[in-house]
């Protein structure tokens, strides 16, 4: 569904991805693995369109989405929930929600609203809230339900694990899980916690200084000791 | 690699020009003199060429220059807004006036250093108001000054002279520069000089530690505060040093008009100040001498390309400042970084292509 | 009595005009963290927009019309030639660009419309009502003023509240980066942003010109004292804006009953008062790391 090939990508003189290839399958979970600054947030960044690539390409179902702009590339039904601060903290919880519900295409807003809270019931007690009274890990939560509202066909989601407990994460992970299988969700993952994206992963790729070292099944990597002891701290 | 050819470069260019450049070159301050008294004289052979009406024009575009770089100190440097620098000229503008009122006959290097220093008292009054303020907020409060302070020379109009203001007289010129010395020549002299001592004296100091932690402040504001620097203080010390440039310019302003009324000293004037530094390029006292030669050359030729062209009169009395807000409009878009801004590009461009020529010719 | 009467409603009637104007300014630096110095010149013109138009005989509403219309459109060209291009440049930029606009269209009007003085008439009369025998210091055009700013100012605030429009404003305001994300056209909420704005503008300016008399400079003063307001009631908080032109109206007209002179004295005294004690204005939340 989505190829990437040969992407790279610079800051001044300092190369973040260099001819990143990489292949996400419809109906997956893919999850991209590495240190911190192997580039997995400037992958994100530049096939959401926030990043301009230097060199190589973007293309979802054949089409190249790597010149667009970031609001196009969302219409055509990528979502992304970026690193950390991800909601706006001005507007209540049911406006965030509202904005993520007006980018999708189907579904009305009443609708998305409703999922969302049968996603995360905390959200619905607080939505009239502002979102910066929330705590990180209901941030965290706000800001996948948002993407989610859009009805994604592809969802980039990058470092969910950061602000949330274990649990509230496994709980996650298995409603991507269930929406992979349902409404037929595709999922790009970007994890530094490699561990439970390994287990929730169908697919998985090692960037390391910004460079593809390794894409593969999700088990196989699990099961290559070498390689997560030399990549990812193990 | 390239480092080391610069290094091999530049040790042999020191050998031949080794015991002058040696004494001035390393301390700022001497070099910084030299290069002011090399620019007077020539200013002074210039100001021999050239008619009365110009050098009443560069008289003008010394009072700017001193206000200017005044200005580029606190907003350049340590990036505090101000939109009432035209209301501190006033307060050095009526010091002098006053001063001259009750004594006549006193030197005018005092006047001016007493103008400099009530000034100075005022900026320090509003800068510790001002010290809490930013961005928006301190451009409100100053814009406010600015619009406020000419309307107390109209409220107490016995001792300020009200509208029509104080009448001053110029600085005759000493006899022993001959009878024909024009006194238009005799003040371009001595505001060329007060704009080079003002620039050679803020030049050192933004070159000290004083400039470091200004542009440190005006950088990170926190990060200043967790280094230890006394934030608040450096702000206050920034508009005192810069309201004393802004008297200075003031004093010879009222010198330049022979007045000092509140007209003078409108919110227009303090808005010219802000556009000079920024038209010339923000932070850099160079810029700050562009931005004084934009501000009195554009009007001044558009004015008389204006009236020169017959047009009506409500055409010709507005098309100069028409094209001057075109120009600066322009002039932004064009050169973010200002005229200094430009000019540094293309200097970099230039030494950037020659370089990379040496390089080839040293490898080849 | 009745003179305190006269002045509290003189007052809110002029302090309305600086609510409108501030609140115009509140706006445009939510959208785009810019102070729009030419907010007062833009005003001017579309005031003389409307002149032209009463002149070629159309009727008062139709001018009234015709201005607002005028003022989006001003706006959101201001907005897309000058202010886009600067987006990224160091703040001091736009502040230089929107002072050479302001000079520019004061220079610019009067060479088109010549630069004497004109009137320009109110929409309803300006005499005092009267309700029974007794004539009441409120005149038909006073209620009116008063009237269509807060109507104004509530159409606004429904818009901002209750749409889906304004929603996208808000979020491309707040965040500008994640509501891209979301598939909003930032920079087409920015450019409805200055429109509105430059609509509010266009409203003070055809209002206080019967007052203060048509010429390139009148709304110069209003202008500043709209700015005033806007810090006052903090620059992030258009309810805030609104309470500190009201504020300003009410207190400057006290202090020109007084003394004046000292009116614009008096302005600088509260300002500094207020700024004193909440360098971030009355209403702000959060407080402004911003140079």
């Amino acid at each position: 569904m989505l190829d990437v090939s040969d992407l790279t990508v610079a800051y001044g003189q300092a190369v973040a991805l260099d001819q990143v290839s990489l292949t996400v399958p419809e109906r997956s979970i893919t999850a991209v693995l590495g240190a911190n600054g192997a580039g997995k947030t400037t992958l994100v960044r530049t096939i959401s369109g926030l990043v301009r690539g230097r060199g190589g390409s973007v293309r979802l179902d054949g089409l190249d989405i790597s010149r667009l702009a970031p609001e196009r590339v969302a219409r055509l039904g990528i979502a992304h929930v970026p690193e950390g601060h991800g909601v706006v903290t001005e507007l209540s919880v049911e406006e965030n929600l509202r904005l993520g519900s007006m980018a999708s295409r189907g579904g009305g807003v009443r609708q998305a609203l409703e999922e969302s809270y049968e996603l995360f019931p905390r959200l619905r007690s607080r939505r009239r809230l502002s979102a910066a009274s929330l705590s990180g890990g209901e941030r965290q939560m706000l800001a996948i339900a948002r993407g989610l509202a859009a009805h994604p066909r592809l969802l980039l989601l990058d470092e969910p694990s950061l602000g949330l407990a274990g649990q509230v994460l496994q709980q996650i992970m298995s409603k991507l899980r269930s929406l992979v299988a349902d409404r037929g969700l595709t999922v790009l993952l970007i994890e530094q916690n490699a561990r439970s994206a390994l287990s929730v992963a169908d697919d998985a790729v090692v960037l390391a200084l910004g460079q593809v070292v390794a894409h593969d099944r999700a088990a196989k990597l699990a099961a290559d000791r070498d390689l997560l002891g030399t990549y990812l701290g193990f | 690699m390239r480092k080391a050819v610069g290094a091999v470069r530049q040790s042999g260019r020191r050998v031949p020009v080794a015991s002058l450049w040696g004494v001035v070159g390393r301390r700022p301050l001497a070099r910084h003199g030299l290069f002011a008294v090399l620019v007077a004289i020539a200013i002074v052979i210039f100001s021999y060429q050239v008619s009365s009406y110009t050098n009443y024009n560069l008289a003008e575009v010394a009072v700017f220059v001193i206000a200017a770089a005044g200005l580029t100190l606190l907003t350049g440097v340590n990036g505090q807004i101000s939109l009432g620098h035209g209301a501190l000229m006033a307060v050095g503008a009526y010091t002098t006036a006053l001063l001259l009122k009750s004594q006549p006959n006193l030197a005018m290097i005092l006047v001016l250093l007493t103008s400099v220093a009530t000034t100075a008292g005022a900026g320090l009054i509003f800068g510790v108001a001002a010290a809490r303020l930013r961005g928006p907020y301190l451009a409100g409060a100053t814009l406010a000054l600015a619009l406020a302070l000419p309307q107390l020379a109209l409220h107490f109009s016995s001792l300020f002279g009200g509208e029509e203001g104080i009448p001053i007289t110029p600085p005759s010129a000493p006899s022993w520069l001959g009878a024909t010395f024009s006194s238009e020549q005799w003040l371009a002299w001595i505001s060329v000089v007060a704009a080079l001592v003002t620039l050679v004296l803020l030049a050192n100091l933004m070159r000290s530690w004083v400039g470091r932690t200004l542009k440190a402040v005006r950088d990170d504001e926190v990060a200043a505060l967790l280094a230890g620097i006394n934030v608040g203080r450096i702000q206050v010390l920034a508009f005192v040093i810069s309201a004393g440039c802004a008297g200075l310019a003031g004093a010879l302003f009222a010198y330049w008009v022979g007045l000092a009324a509140p007209a003078a000293f409108s919110v227009t004037l303090s808005l010219q100040l802000l556009i000079a530094i920024v038209i010339g390029g923000l932070g850099s006292l160079v810029g700050a001498v562009w931005g004084s030669l934009v501000l009195v050359m554009v009007p001044d030729l558009t004015g008389s390309l204006a009236s020169g062209l017959n047009l009506p009169s409500s055409i010709a009395n507005n098309l100069p400042l028409a094209i001057f807000g075109l120009v600066l409009m322009v002039a932004i878009l064009a050169f973010p970084g200002g005229i200094q801004g430009g000019l540094k590009r293309l200097a970099g461009l230039g030494r950037s292509r020659w370089r990379q020529h040496g390089l080839r010719r040293e490898s080849g | 009595m009745h003179t305190l009467l006269v002045l509290i409603i003189e007052g809110l009637v002029q302090g309305a005009i600086y609510a409108a104007l501030a609140l115009a300014l509140v706006l445009i630096w939510r959208a785009t963290k810019v102070i729009n110095f030419a907010q007062g010149a833009m005003a001017m013109v579309t005031t003389y927009v409307a002149l032209f138009v009463i002149q070629l005989g159309l009727s008062y509403w139709a001018a009234f019309a015709i201005a607002l219309a005028f003022g989006f459109l001003l706006g959101a060209v201001v907005e897309r030639v000058l202010v886009r291009p600067v987006e990224s440049a160091s703040p001091f930029n736009v502040v230089i660009l929107t002072l050479g606009l302001y000079l520019f269209l004061e220079a610019v009007v009067p060479m088109i419309f010549g630069g004497s003085i004109r009137s320009f008439p109110p929409a309803f009369a300006i005499t005092g009502i009267e309700v029974g025998k007794v004539q009441v210091p409120l005149s038909g055009f006073d209620l009116f003023t008063f009237g269509s700013v807060l109507v104004v100012v509530l159409l606004l605030a429904a818009l901002f509240q209750r749409t889906n429009l304004g929603l996208r404003m808000r979020a491309s305001a707040f965040s500008p980066e994640v509501a891209r994300l979301l598939g909003i056209r930032v920079g087409r909420m920015l450019t409805t942003g200055w429109a509105l704005a430059a609509v509010l503008g266009a409203l003070a300016g055809i209002l206080i010109a019967p007052t203060l008399l048509l010429q390139p400079t009148y709304m110069d003063e209003v202008f500043i004292f709209g700015f005033t307001g806007a810090i006052v009631g903090g620059l992030d908080s258009p309810w805030g804006s609104v309470v500190g032109g009201l504020l300003m109206g009410l207190v400057l007209t006290f202090v020109g009953y007084v003394s004046p002179d000292l009116e614009t004295l008096a302005g600088l005294a509260i300002l500094t008062a207020i700024l004193m004690v909440r360098p971030q204005g009355l209403f702000s939340g959060h407080r402004e790391r911003r140079v």
